[in-house]
């Protein structure tokens, strides 16, 4: 898997995305087996259009049946309204492209409160916040909750707000 | 092993897996991350046609749920 060149082609091309998933825990507190790169983008026609230019430059694949399956890049524009999200394969990881998710209502939203970082190989992007990975968490049904993720990810914002309150308390 | 040495293992353990975390070139390790994937990957074959419609249908049903 290439994450540094997925996130790469999103950002050449200015798509308006947020990493979020297991990578995007991975990249921020600790390393997790997965297998896929999860992106929620910004809902709009232009953004739209941006994401499908990213994903023909990465020659992924997609279809929504097994005959419908082709390369992205012989698709006409505006295959991705089709529907709300879409699994796809490229030579460089498994990719899940999100224009909604449960349990986050809005994504200029979640955008204001994501956290601008950078992959170790130098690639920034911008991912979702703790507390939005742990509303995405909550939204499932129990049996699909990972409880260790929930556990890092309600110590991580415990953890924040301590610091945050610290200097107050101190100042007191 | 007595309960005492096994939790002094664990949090040596710990200790270790930090340190090691903190010396450790992170472009490196970025690296060996991202090739572990791709070796994991390779056992259960995710990243093909098959599996992504499979996901696809799960994760759009699971969306279009009542809730």
């Amino acid at each position: 898997m290439n994450v540094d060149r997925i996130l790469d082609a999103l950002n050449d091309h200015r798509v308006a995305y947020l990493l979020i998933g297991g990578m995007n825990f991975l990249l921020r507190h600790k390393p997790v087996l997965t297998f896929d790169v999860d992106v929620w983008i910004d809902d709009t026609t232009d953004n739209r259009a941006k994401c499908e230019a990213a994903l023909a430059e990465l020659e992924a694949e997609w279809g929504a049946s097994d005959e419908d399956w082709k390369p992205v890049s012989q698709r006409p524009g505006g295959w991705l309204e089709r529907q709300a999200l879409f699994c796809l394969a490229s030579p460089h990881g498994a990719i899940d492209v999100f224009r909604r998710v449960a349990g986050l209502a809005d994504w200029r939203q979640s955008a204001s409160n994501a956290r601008r970082e950078q992959t170790p190989g130098g690639v920034n992007y911008l991912g979702l916040s703790d507390e939005d990975m742990l509303r995405c968490q909550q939204a499932l049904e129990t049996g699909l909750r990972r409880q260790d993720r929930i556990a890092t990810l309600e110590a991580a914002i415990h953890d924040a707000q301590t610091r945050a309150v610290g200097p107050s308390v101190q100042g007191v | 092993m007595t309960h005492k040495q096994e939790q002094l293992d664990r949090q040596f353990k710990a200790f270790e897996e930090a340190r090691r975390d903190r010396c450790w070139d992170q472009a490196a390790r970025w690296k060996t991350l991202q090739q572990t994937i791709t070796w994991a990957e390779g056992k259960v074959r995710r990243n093909t046609k098959a599996v992504r419609l499979e996901e696809q249908q799960q994760k759009l049903a699971w969306l279009q749920r009542p809730s």
